[in-house]
């Protein structure tokens, strides 16, 4: 019976309450990598008790360079349609220009699950999950919904790379 | 936005720590395989490539099974296109009114138009209840009745009695996010059983031998890392590959990456010509608009302002069935009548309606229309056009999912190659899926995977040996994409390529359009030659990865192309004017497509399907009308 | 909440000169004690198809009484509140009724069909 869960490109699941430095993980497995414990059963305002709640995986030597290509792969690859197209149009006009505060909270708010960021960035009306405070305040989302109000009135697609 | 990042592939800690592991045996390719990158070998006893439903379902079986399995996959598992389902799971659970499988398999049976594999529907059906509720054990929240049973509601296609008893209410939904739902339970149970997860990994190719998959070789886009993960059994579930067209309804990582591996590797695929349409799709984005928007008084427009529908279908006009819609739209549109600059879609009017039916019935479409088009419902038109929606073809498996191929006229399956999801092509769809009926494939032909390798082999055997250079090809091929530098970039052969399917291999088929089509797409696959990329990275280079995932697309655009061209017949979602009829005679078969290498000409090949069924008391369907 | 039969359907069955009888009446009939005064019996296959017809009808408002029809146009379309559909009585579905259109759709976006 395998004991550890490694994979090269790690990510890091926690519960919603804990801080990411914090010890204290209640481990399902006795050797599982510190990035690696999950708490599917914590409920939390935003998780509904099946869902995984996730953190963007701790990159401590990653350079602003890499972090900007890497951010550009996953806005351009999303689980949805209307996803991928808002979010590659935001890569397309924003990302080469985000601070690095911006850029780690994009990185956070691309963890989200698909329709809530979706439903979150368009300002639908009764979303099923309310948008966190937490995201109300950023700058990073104020440009996310310039995006998804489409001022110029063009037709959305997802741009190319070049 | 040109990179030029030229330093050499950057080592990170966390990809020593995987070498180092001795559970996972990751140990250094020898040089000779390549001196460029870094390539690691590991060993499992199961790997699947994809984690959206069906490669989940079939990764967290093995592991809870005992078998050490790896997940390769290019996105986050909570990221696949599964989270886009938000339909409903069809199973004849009996808890609306009584119900039984066999029902369900003779709905499923016509609406695949008689292509199906009777035994594959058969399983599938039957397997449904079962694996429905074990589902809800792994804790998948479905919508409930107040005595505490699923609730079922009706849709369209299911009926009780073999079809002469009535609407049947066989479709089991979690709110309005089944596939999400779906996903997030099966991610959380296959971490608990541990199920090893290499994650943003492209899988490259399959490593063949002798006719015998070994496993796979996939690219880590973290570090630029190349990894051979040899195993027994590969299972492939990477979904479609809707993006071969301009309008579709699929996400931008459906790139069909599984079924160009499997042609690479020399080996068929099935039935590619039957491709789902939707008449409304948002033109640019590809949202679907609801037919109700139609049914509720809206109509569409050519160019000349003209409602064209009242020319095709004087009675029914704008509420007409809808494959007659989508051929009428795309027959507008190839006479020249389409608007817009490239004269390619057309208008839905929505506008002469009064706003507070617009805001009552069909409150959701002005919003979708504003973000997604730039238009405002209450004063222009939307502008529409067929979209893509589901692909009915793929890797041929027989009801185990083991992958079949043609060996002297016969069918033999693949050694240690399994497949299963959209990526597959059992067939339960046949000609034409029925709604409802693609999550419950995925779940139950992922469950079959698992239970097939469980069935046949014992976890831990020791992997055999193999010849040093495997995967030589897929790292030169990875080398020459990364390097060139041809004039075209990958977005122009892409948009290329989309056009001209969107054109000619969509919904209206005749002879000249489609050979007009074949003809295209072969030339833009010769075009492939002279592809071009910008940066040179070997980490996170989007560039790169669009570009392998062209050539994935590129093949499964030919082989469609081919495949329509060659179909004499009308049979479900492969309507062609020329050939209006159904001839079950002489076209009751799978088309089979092989092309292994690009620019080389498809070679097609038929087999029949299978008509008999696997329990004695559910005797097959002999073929009859399709009508609703 | 009994639908009424569809007695367009059944009234070619009969022989004219009973067509002035009551025919929910009949239906009683049909399973009560047969040395009774009755009504002329239905030839075999014909009684059969009317058995038919009437255990679908009653399967349809049986299903139905479970789940009432919408009652008004308006409803349909409004999102409800909490978890309980007022209208069929689902626990945890979805808030707006995705077959009101013939396809699976959600805020006029199709999802399946």
């Amino acid at each position: 019976m395998i004991r550890s869960i490694v994979k090269s490109s790690s990510f890091k699941l926690i519960a919603p309450q804990l801080q990411p430095r914090s010890l204290k993980f209640r481990c399902l497995h006795n050797s599982i990598p510190s990035y690696a414990k999950i708490e599917p059963s914590v409920s939390s305002k935003t998780l509904d008790s099946h869902e995984v709640r996730l953190e963007p995986a701790p990159r401590p030597n990653e350079s602003i360079e890499n972090k900007r290509a890497r951010l550009l792969w996953q806005s351009r690859k999303r689980g949805i349609l209307e996803t991928c197209v808002i979010l590659g149009k935001f890569a397309q006009e924003y990302l080469p220009t985000l601070s690095v505060e911006e850029l780690e909270d994009y990185d956070k708010f691309m963890n989200e699950n698909d329709w809530d960021i979706y439903y979150w960035i368009t300002e639908t009306e009764n979303p099923p999950k309310p948008c966190p405070e937490f995201w109300k305040t950023r700058p990073v989302f104020e440009k996310l919904k310039k995006v998804g109000r489409n001022e110029n009135n063009e037709i959305m697609r997802q741009p190319n790379l070049y | 936005m040109i990179r030029s990042r030229t330093r050499s592939i950057h080592t990170s800690a966390l990809r020593l720590a995987t070498a180092s592991i001795n559970d996972i045996k990751a140990t250094q390719a020898s040089k000779h395989l390549s001196s460029k990158y870094q390539i690691v070998d590991h060993e499992y006893d199961a790997v699947v490539v994809g984690a959206g439903g069906a490669g989940l379902r079939a990764a967290f079986g093995l592991a809870q099974n005992g078998f050490k399995t790896a997940c390769v996959t290019k996105l986050f598992p909570t990221r696949s296109h599964t989270v886009a389902a938000q339909g409903g799971i069809n199973a004849a659970l009996g808890n609306m009114h009584a119900d039984n499988w066999r029902w369900h398999m003779y709905d499923t049976i016509k609406g695949s138009d008689w292509l199906g594999d009777q035994d594959a529907i058969n399983y599938m059906t039957k397997e449904a209840p079962p694996a429905i509720i074990e589902l809800e054990h792994y804790g998948v929240p479905f919508s409930r009745t107040e005595e505490g049973r699923i609730y079922q509601r009706a849709f369209g296609g299911q009926s009780k009695e073999y079809g002469k008893g009535g609407q049947a209410y066989r479709t089991c939904a979690v709110a309005d996010r089944t596939g999400h739902a779906l996903l997030h339970t099966l991610y959380g149970q296959s971490l608990r059983h541990n199920t090893q997860f290499f994650i943003e990994y492209f899988a490259l190719d399959l490593l063949m031998e002798d006719g015998e998959c070994k496993g796979v070789i996939a690219y880590n886009q973290e570090d630029g890392t190349l990894h051979r993960f040899f195993a027994h059994n590969t299972v492939i579930a990477t979904g479609g590959y809707g993006r071969a067209y301009f309008s579709t309804t699929a996400a931008h990582t459906c790139t069909g990456d599984g079924l160009g591996m499997v042609a690479r590797a020399g080996l068929p695929l099935q039935d590619l010509e039957f491709v789902q349409f939707h008449p409304t799709g948002i033109y640019g984005s590809g949202c679907l608009i609801t037919e109700g928007s139609r049914g509720e008084g809206g109509y569409l427009l050519n160019s000349e302002g003209e409602r064209f529908m009242e020319r095709y279908a004087p009675t029914a006009k704008d509420l007409a069935s809808r494959d007659v819609v989508s051929r009428a739209m795309t027959m507008e549109i190839r006479e020249g009548r389409g608007v817009g600059p490239k004269k390619d879609h057309l208008f839905l009017q929505l506008s002469h309606l009064p706003p507070d039916v617009l805001h009552l019935r069909l409150p959701g479409i002005s919003k979708t229309a504003e973000i997604f088009a730039g238009v405002d419902v209450t004063k222009e038109p939307i502008p529409v056009i067929p979209t893509v929606h589901y692909n009915m073809g793929g890797i041929p498996t027989n009801y185990h999912g083991e992958v079949l191929t043609v060996k002297d006229g016969k069918e033999s399956t693949v050694k240690g190659l399994f497949a299963c999801g959209e990526a597959a092509c059992v067939s339960v769809h046949g000609a034409n899926r029925l709604g409802a009926n693609s999550l419950l494939d995925l779940v139950v032909f992922g469950r079959a995977v698992d239970r097939r390798i469980n069935d046949t082999q014992k976890p831990g055997k020791p992997i055999e040996s193999h010849s040093e250079d495997l995967g030589k090809a897929s790292v030169d091929r990875l080398d020459a994409v990364r390097t060139a530098d041809g004039p075209k970039s990958t977005a122009t052969i892409r948009e290329n390529m989309q056009h001209a399917m969107q054109r000619d291999v969509s919904v209206f088929r005749l002879k000249e359009s489609l050979e007009e089509g074949v003809a295209k797409v072969t030339e833009i696959d010769h075009s492939l030659k002279e592809l071009g990329t910008k940066d040179r990275s070997m980490i996170w280079n989007s560039d790169l990865v669009e570009s392998l995932e062209l050539q994935n697309l590129m093949t499964c655009a030919l082989q469609t192309a081919t495949s329509a061209a060659a179909r004499k017949e009308s049979r479900g979602a492969h309507a062609r004017e020329d050939y209006p009829e159904r001839d079950d005679e002489n076209w009751m078969k799978h088309t089979l497509s092989w092309q292994e290498k690009s620019g080389d000409k498809v070679k097609l090949d038929y087999r029949l399907n299978h008509r008999y069924t696997l329990d004695k008391d559910a005797p097959p369907v002999p073929p009859g009308k399709r009508v609703y | 909440m009994m639908r009424s039969l569809n007695l367009q359907k059944l009234r070619p069955l009969f022989p004219k000169n009973i067509s002035s009888i009551n025919y929910t009446s009949l239906r009683h009939h049909s399973n009560s004690n047969l040395n009774r005064p009755g009504p002329i019996p239905l030839p075999a296959e014909d009684q059969a198809e009317f058995e038919m017809l009437q255990k679908q009808a009653e399967e349809r408002a049986r299903i139905l009484n479970k789940h009432p029809q919408a009652p008004e146009e308006k409803d349909k379309h409004r999102d409800f509140e909490g978890d309980v559909n007022p209208v069929t009585g689902e626990i945890g579905g979805p808030k707006q009724d995705p077959l009101i259109h013939g396809d699976y759709s959600f805020n006029g976006r199709v999802t399946d069909f």
